[in-house]
């Protein structure tokens, strides 16, 4: 469950913003053979080139698809199927239009956003999802729980690295612990890294 | 009675409740019983990739530990005009605006960059209804010792308000962002170009908190701008109006230059996005620690000054999911502690906006 102090925290995170002057998700849909709902079996590598389960080959798994989704829970599905799927939440979290849910048995975090007054309802749309138990045996380019180091020896340097967290433009975030195991591995939309803006060119060009 | 920050909350969640989310551009507010129109002219989009990494970095830091995994997809959320429920359009409905300006911008150096192009796919998109206008914006890296290079980028940036001028309402520069001076050359062909045009400047004023803006008052404060604003103030040529984001917010200084301007001169706007954040330079150029926000002080004296005439509501939104909403209740609660009446709260939530803003149409 989340703590008070993290909800107080969230209020102050969008005070903090307030003085900064400063895509769409996509209605993901796995690939057929790459995805496997929470239980269901896999022994394939997954499509990253990660390992096929943290604890063996045979073993039921739940895949992290970057950019996709984890198991049957895809970016961009709507609060309804989610219900489905998962059940009511352990802990839900609100701030303005933006919910964080929090599924125990499944080990899943869940980003949506959703008009005030409605939750898990046909209008909410999944943005990100976490895995952040590294009891359930999931499977994809990190695990949690995992080992910085492990990850980034079969799943490539990250595009981008912000304090304890590394982001891949593939759509997937890892964020260690001081340890330097993986405490979550996000999925959301993928995006692509373009520092310098593109030359300026009049209205038609 | 006056309706209060919490009220307006109150009220905007029970317009929500009523389905009128979707509906096109509608007066969602109500204050001291009279419905008043808003229009937010200060709206950020963009993309989580195009961000600076540091400007990128600063913001994740003030995310919390147990959000920062998911950021790309918080943030992309907040910066997608059209994301249902929290992206741009969604959160000033969700506020009551009736009305927002989005900003073309090339601050690579800062904060990253939307370019026009990207803010012209938006303003024609068919879910734009009326709801929206930019400002075209120009990249000035490189342009120093490139005078060619300058005429292209100023050939490029006309070409969106000349063509699209039921769009592109105006100009938006951020001198501090963009490392060049107010009163520099380039800005000069830029000022030249909105009289050619006919449309308003807006420019940022006073400290922005993102790494590598510049905080040297020759790039923040409008007191720089005080020769140039009389050389277009329409007697001797074209005229040029001057939108003074922020109030020069952050020093005094140039918050007491903006208003000064704004006194001596009809083409100076005040807009008043940011206004949270307290004051980092007192009137003696002295660091101060003071912890207020500068807003009560800025409407103060824009009432006391006689000024309410010549200022704009605005949020620098939409950032998180409900800022630009608890933005408007902020100004609004401290416009009527201030002592503004109700057609002067008017006035500021849209009607200087439409006076400023010739080219965008109040019955859009």
């Amino acid at each position: 469950m989340r703590s008070m102090h993290e909800r107080m925290i969230v209020v102050a995170l969008v005070a903090s913003l307030g003085t900064a002057c400063g895509s769409e998700p996509a209605e993901g849909t796995p690939s057929a053979g790459t995805t496997t709902g929470a239980g269901s079996s896999s022994s394939t590598p997954d499509s990253s080139g990660g390992p096929a389960s943290s604890s063996g080959e045979a073993e039921p798994t739940t895949e992290i698809v970057p950019g996709v989704g984890i198991g049957d829970l895809t970016i961009g599905a709507r609060g309804d199927a989610l219900a489905d799927l998962a059940g009511e939440p352990d802990s839900s979290l609100r701030f303005g239009n933006l919910v964080l849910l929090t599924f125990e048995n499944e080990g899943l975090e869940v980003l949506l956003v959703a008009p005030i007054g409605e939750e898990l309802t046909a209008t909410a749309k999944v943005l990100s999802i976490a895995a952040l138990s590294s009891d359930i045996a999931f499977s994809g380019p990190a695990l949690p729980g995992e080992e910085r180091e492990d990850v980034l020896m079969r799943s490539g340097t990250p595009s981008e690295s912000v304090g304890d967290a590394d982001f891949y433009e593939a759509g997937w975030s890892v964020v260690y612990r001081a340890s330097g195991k993986a405490k979550s591995v996000t999925v959301f939309t993928p995006y692509t890294i373009a520092i310098e803006p593109p030359p300026m060119t009049p209205i038609g060009g | 009675m006056s309706m209060t920050h919490k009220t307006l909350h109150a009220l905007a969640a029970c317009t929500l409740a009523a389905g009128l989310v979707s509906a096109p551009a509608q007066a969602s507010i109500e204050v001291n019983g009279q419905p008043l129109q808003v229009v937010d002219m200060h709206l950020h989009s963009g993309q989580f990739g195009t961000m600076n990494p540091e400007g990128k970095a600063f913001i994740l830091g003030a995310v919390p530990p147990f959000l920062l995994g998911h950021a790309p997809a918080l943030l992309s959320a907040g910066l997608d005009p059209y994301e249902e429920h929290a992206g741009i359009q969604a959160e000033t409905r969700f506020a009551g605006a009736d009305h927002a300006v989005v900003l073309a911008v090339y601050t690579a150096r800062t904060t990253g960059y939307y370019t026009n192009h990207e803010l012209l796919e938006v303003l024609e998109d068919p879910r734009n209804d009326g709801w929206a206008w930019g400002l075209a914006s120009i990249n000035l890296t490189d342009v120093e010792d490139d005078p060619e290079l300058l005429d292209s980028r100023l050939d490029a940036m006309r070409s969106f308000l000349t063509e699209r001028p039921d769009l592109f309402i105006g100009i938006k520069l951020a001198h501090t962002h963009q490392a060049v001076t107010l009163d520099d050359e380039a800005s000069f062909r830029i000022y030249e170009l909105a009289g050619e045009v006919g449309v308003p400047v807006l420019l940022h004023t006073g400290f922005s908190p993102f790494p590598n803006t510049i905080g040297e008052p020759e790039y923040y404060d409008p007191g720089y701008l005080t020769d140039i604003v009389t050389l277009f103030d329409g007697n001797n040529g074209p005229r040029v109006d001057f939108v003074f984001s922020h109030v020069g917010q952050g020093d005094a200084r140039a918050v007491e230059a903006a208003m000064t301007l704004a006194e001596s001169s009809d083409n100076v706007w005040l807009e008043i996005s940011a206004l949270r954040g307290p004051l980092r330079i007192d009137e003696n150029g002295e660091e101060t620690d003071s912890k207020e926000p500068q807003y009560p002080y800025v409407l103060e004296q824009i009432l006391a000054r006689d000024l309410v005439d010549r200022t704009i509501f605005a949020s620098d939104g939409a950032q998180l999911s409900g800022f630009v909403k608890s933005y408007l209740g902020d100004i609004v609660d401290g416009m009527i502690d201030a002592g503004y009446s109700t057609e002067d709260m008017a006035r500021v939530l849209a009607g200087s906006f439409f006076e400023a803003y010739t080219r965008a149409d109040p019955g859009a």
